[in-house]
């Protein structure tokens, strides 16, 4: 693998309750501990492209709204839009 | 004749410094979009994109012919783009409404009747003809082009992939439609891409080089493709900062030595000497682009409009641009002032085209919103180079964010490569002109330049805390013998 995949669970926790406890959206956290976070997930979430659709899942932190949306990417077609799960 | 000042800036950017630093609305974003079309040599017809993404002006509320719903829906299902069996007009609304926060993430998109728009997306289809702050991104492809470097073909490969969540989204709205890209702007005449440069800022142009090719394999390894676009691009905004920071080294007689170190700031205070040291490195180097400028608007009037000095201490106030010569421009007390002391310090400079070429510098700053130090400052802090980003602190220093660091740390370490630290800080200078303390000759380098603030104690707690945010990324370890070692898995 080609990046770090090590995170610092103790203080990860620590800054993200304390964030949290005044009220700041988990997403939208910059410190260093969330950004290793990003990191591990970043590796994560490349989905495979060995199908012609593909699903994909928005969450807006912002509005806790959600979006599943599927494409064909073969056909460049809108596929399904759905909200919620 | 009245000297026109635009005219003279625009001699100076093509000729000189390959880019226009002349605005203070650059991004990444925008960097990134100059940087991917001059490598693609075209860019794609975003005008559906655009139209599914803006649904209303954010000043008024109003919707632009084209961008309305129903509009929208009938565009996808007459380019049969959606099922319209399972999808509503209700749900498109919902997912334009996603969407735009995801390409509109660094604030880029405008009207695509106004060819201002850049999207926060790795893919050729996103290449837009958005005219504003460009040519950085330009100039840095034709740098990598011109040298052969591997970043260039890891860009080319990765942008002409379609394979990532932002372009798959957005892969119905996309136009497979290339139009022809002609740069407004020629970045590949400037002098020091062609003509030989001094050896000191030759070496830290070919270290910039080589921090390319190193985070060439590290993208080329990564798999996740937008992550490594972004790597790419906060690297394209360290070139363009510190090409600006190197112009003074490239062209001004007797300064070809002094190349400005960037002191990267650990310290837990803005009040720490490290803080303040860094700040002055910050300080000298928008005094050395002002310093270039001013020699450099001088060497055009000494040789491109064959002024005399006699001649120029007859020139009336120099106007902003060829059609406000004749009326009354903004702040002419300002402007008058200016140029009477210039004419009046000519008397006794050794250089009096300089005097006078600051004077249009000085001019220049007084009537443009956007100058080649608010260029940097801007770019620099968008990037994660500069802080604070507060505009009650004129003053910034080199503090980066974590994205600009590990951006640094990839392109001085290859994947696999174990380094100790005093191997990683000589890295730093070489490749990027940066220092961090720690070791005597940085104290040496610090005093050299002007930056008095800190000693040698304030400088070890720096490379202190530098190293306990190596150590926090993953990136070094801390041995049993107390030596660090700095090691990027492969």
């Amino acid at each position: 693998m080609a990046w770090p995949t090590r995170l610092f669970w103790p203080e990860f926790a620590h800054r993200l309750l304390a964030k949290v406890q005044r009220g700041l959206p988990a997403l939208s956290l910059e410190c260093d501990a969330t950004r290793r976070l990003w990191q591990f997930m970043e590796q994560l979430d490349e989905p495979s492209w060995d199908f012609d659709e593909i699903t994909i899942k928005l969450l807006d932190p912002a509005t806790k709204s959600q979006l599943a949306v599927t494409v064909d990417v073969e056909s460049r077609q809108y596929l399904t839009i759905s909200k919620g799960d | 004749m009245t000297i026109v000042i635009g005219e003279a800036f625009q001699h100076v950017e093509r000729t000189l410094i390959g880019c226009r630093p002349n605005t203070s609305s650059v991004k990444p974003v925008h960097i990134a979009n100059g940087l991917f079309r001059n490598i693609l040599g075209y860019t794609t017809d975003t005008g559906m994109l655009n139209r599914f993404v803006f649904v209303a002006k954010k000043k008024d509320g109003a919707i632009p012919s084209g961008h309305e719903l129903a509009s929208i829906y009938g565009e996808l299902l007459d380019n049969n783009r959606l099922m319209p069996e399972d999808i509503q007009e209700s749900d498109i609304a919902e997912l334009r409404s996603f969407l735009r926060k995801v390409v509109d993430a660094d604030g880029g998109v405008y009207l695509h009747s106004q060819d201002m728009e850049s999207y926060s997306a790795g893919f050729s289809g996103f290449i837009s003809r958005d005219r504003v702050a460009q040519d950085g991104g330009e100039l840095v492809a034709e740098l990598l082009r011109l040298n052969n470097s591997q970043l260039y073909t890891s860009i080319e490969r990765t942008i002409e992939s379609p394979r990532d969540v932002i372009t798959a989204l957005s892969l119905p709205t996309l136009s497979i439609n290339q139009r022809e890209w002609v740069p407004s702007f020629d970045a590949s005449t400037a002098q020091f891409l062609n003509k030989p440069l001094p050896g000191v800022p030759a070496s830290l142009l070919a270290g910039l080089l080589k921090a390319a090719d190193c985070l060439a394999e590290h993208v080329n390894l990564h798999p996740n493709k937008l992550v490594g676009l972004r790597t790419i691009v906060l690297y394209a905004c360290f070139v363009v900062i510190r090409h600006l920071a190197l112009l003074e080294s490239y062209y001004v007689p007797n300064a070809e030595r002094r190349i400005l170190p960037f002191l990267l700031d650990f310290s837990p205070s803005e009040r720490h000497p490290v803080a303040r040291a860094s700040v002055m490195t910050y300080t000298l180097v928008c005094q050395s682009i002002s310093r270039f400028y001013a020699w450099a608007l001088g060497e055009y009037l000494r040789t491109n409009r064959l002024f005399s000095i006699e001649a120029l201490r007859q020139e009336p106030i120099p106007a902003y641009t060829q059609t406000s010569a004749s009326s009354r421009e903004r702040n002419e007390a300002e402007r008058r002032e200016i140029w009477e002391l210039a004419k009046g310090e000519s008397h006794n400079s050794e250089d009096p085209y300089s005097v006078f070429g600051q004077a249009l510098h000085d001019i220049m700053a007084l009537e443009a919103s956007g100058n080649p130090i608010a260029y940097l400052r801007q770019l620099g802090l968008r990037s994660g180079l500069l802080r604070p980003p507060d505009n009650f602190h004129p003053s910034k220093r080199f503090a980066v964010q974590q994205d600009m660091l590990e951006v640094l740390v990839r392109g001085a370490v290859k994947p696999g490569e174990c380094i100790d630290l005093p191997s990683l800080q000589a890295r730093f200078l070489e490749r990027y002109g940066v220092i961090i303390g720690g070791r005597r000759e940085d104290e040496a380098n610090l005093v050299g330049i002007g930056a008095y603030q800190a000693d040698s104690n304030a400088l070890a707690d720096n490379l202190k805390a530098f190293a306990t945010r190596l150590s926090r990324l993953g990136f070094a370890k801390l041995l049993a013998d107390g030596v660090l070692r700095v090691e990027l898995e492969g």
